[in-house]
């Protein structure tokens, strides 16, 4: 059954544009844009790099190891030299806390 | 007499990638991918990491199910070489006698392992790594507390010597340099990596060599140069590879370390190309002929092969980079190390975590990084391709706390 969960509160990432959570074994990055918060898997689907160290620009991520750029709003592949999408993360804002559901 | 439009000669990623890109461009021409190997296109990084260690099995390194190849309308002939191309009629021989005429090939067959012509060479139990069934046949005898003498110590080899630990295995890597990745890492960069595996349960012997595998019906033990007889029951030899270019050889194409390719990676017969570890290719990010030996390149050059074969122009232009992982450290290689006359470390490898930065006059060729901060690889990696000029800033680059981004 999937649920939403606490991951961090809006204080918290007042000052930083993407957070690296590590939920259960799954590795997720947390993303600030313009006020909008998503969520998605923090493994590339190309060589496992970190999309949350990575370069934002709008809502496209470039991952920092190889370069390969997904949309922050569904997960797909925006570029090269991944093939397949990463998983996205549904999130909710209930007050101050940021939940994802998993 | 078969016939398709585009021949894939290999069964690799790079003709993987270039049978995706073929069929997002032309959606209608015959595709025909010819591998030796019977299984389709896999992932070769697992088969020394994850797949040596039995985390993952044989049926999730392909890249596709066959399944996709029939979706996609891409031909498949599995276990079967190409024996010879005929180039004046465009015609391919396959080792099972068809012949097949085409538009446009690909050659992407890859490499072999160098092989040591040692006495007891050829006995089973003595392993060269480069395929699924091969990593298979040292996975079946790496038990919890066997003896294993790797006999060189590359990435590969690093990453076999760390796999078979983590199965319990009790490794001995055998080198023939002073220290391990003499091509790139002076003895103190190498030094931190061997005492970080010794303290894992690798022992190391290097400036030594392997004379001799003593054992019946398997290996035994290895004699070294020093006279060293050290008990074994298995051999993994990892001392490099040769490119496969004797079909390109024979069917008249240039070859020369490789088979040699322009920028558009188009063979000295026009409708031939090549890509992945065979190619020969004009790296314009050095201005220099490279032969490179690297997943992401050959990715890269299959994607380019396939792109150019179904009639674009575009020219090759990677910063190429390799990986590896070793217990828990994690590396990132880019660049061509190759050249250099300056190394500067940016942050401590005491704390695990650092860079080495390669320059040639005040000009970044290459970076390795351990367990380092990825959000420096886009920068770096733009430090080289644009040759910024670093005079001066050695000093900056060296502290880890300086924003690279100042050096844009």
């Amino acid at each position: 059954m999937s649920k939403f969960v606490k991951v961090a509160t809006t204080d918290e990432m007042a000052n930083q544009l993407a957070k690296h959570l590590a939920m259960d074994g799954e590795k997720i990055a947390l993303f600030k844009v313009g006020g909008a918060f998503y969520a998605l898997s923090d493994t590339c689907t190309h060589r496992g790099g970190p999309l949350s160290e990575g370069d934002v620009e709008g809502t496209e991520v470039t991952c920092p190891w190889h370069g390969a750029k997904f949309d922050l709003r569904t997960g797909a592949v925006l570029g090269p030299p991944a093939q397949t999408g990463v998983k996205v993360y549904p999130v909710k804002v209930t007050g101050r806390d940021i939940e994802i559901e998993i | 007499m078969k016939s398709t439009k585009y021949l894939l000669i290999g069964g690799g990623l790079a003709s993987s990638q270039a049978a995706k890109q073929l069929r997002a461009h032309d959606g209608r021409g015959a595709i025909t991918l010819v591998g030796e190997e019977p299984y389709v296109p896999y992932d070769r990084p697992p088969l020394s990491k994850e797949f040596l260690r039995g985390e993952k099995r044989g049926d999730e390194l392909f890249f596709d199910p066959e399944q996709y190849f029939h979706d996609q309308d891409i031909g498949l002939v599995l276990g079967v070489a190409v024996q010879r191309l005929n180039l004046d009629d465009k015609t391919a021989i396959l080792a099972n006698g068809e012949a097949m005429r085409f538009e446009k090939a690909l050659i992407a067959t890859g490499g072999r392992p160098v092989r040591l012509k040692l006495p007891g060479g050829d006995l089973p139990g003595v392993h060269y790594l480069r395929t699924l069934d091969d990593s298979d046949a040292i996975a079946t005898e790496a038990a919890q507390g066997k003896r294993a003498v790797l006999i060189g110590a590359g990435f590969i080899g690093m990453e076999v010597a760390a796999s078979l630990t983590q199965r319990g295995v009790r490794v001995t890597v055998i080198e023939a340099q002073p220290h391990i990745w003499a091509r790139f890492a002076d003895a103190t960069l190498a030094g931190f990596f061997q005492d970080y595996c010794t303290q894992k349960g690798v022992t190391f012997h290097t400036a030594e060599m392997v004379t001799e595998i003593r054992g019946h019906d398997r290996p035994s033990s290895v004699v070294t140069r020093s006279g060293k007889e050290l008990p074994c029951d298995l051999v993994c030899i990892g001392v490099g590879i040769v490119p496969n270019v004797e079909l390109a050889h024979a069917a008249g194409l240039k070859v020369d370390n490789g088979v040699v390719v322009n920028e558009y990676l188009q063979a000295s017969h026009p409708d031939i190309y090549a890509a992945g570890d065979v190619a020969n290719y004009q790296d314009p990010v050095f201005a220099k002929r490279r032969r490179v030996e690297h997943w992401g390149h050959a990715e890269y050059c299959g994607q380019l092969a396939g792109q150019n074969m179904a009639g674009a122009n575009n020219t090759y232009d990677l910063v190429t980079y390799v990986w590896s992982d070793i217990f828990d450290l994690h590396l990132e290689f880019a660049g061509d190390e190759t050249e250099h006359d300056q190394v500067l470390f940016r942050g401590r490898f005491e704390n695990r975590s650092f860079t080495v930065l390669y320059l040639k006059r005040h000009i970044l060729t290459a970076y390795f990084a351990v367990n380092a901060s990825s959000k420096e690889f886009p920068i770096l990696q733009h430090l080289i391709r644009h040759k910024r000029d670093l005079a001066g800033r050695e000093l900056q680059l060296q502290d880890p706390t300086y924003a690279l981004k100042g050096l844009l």
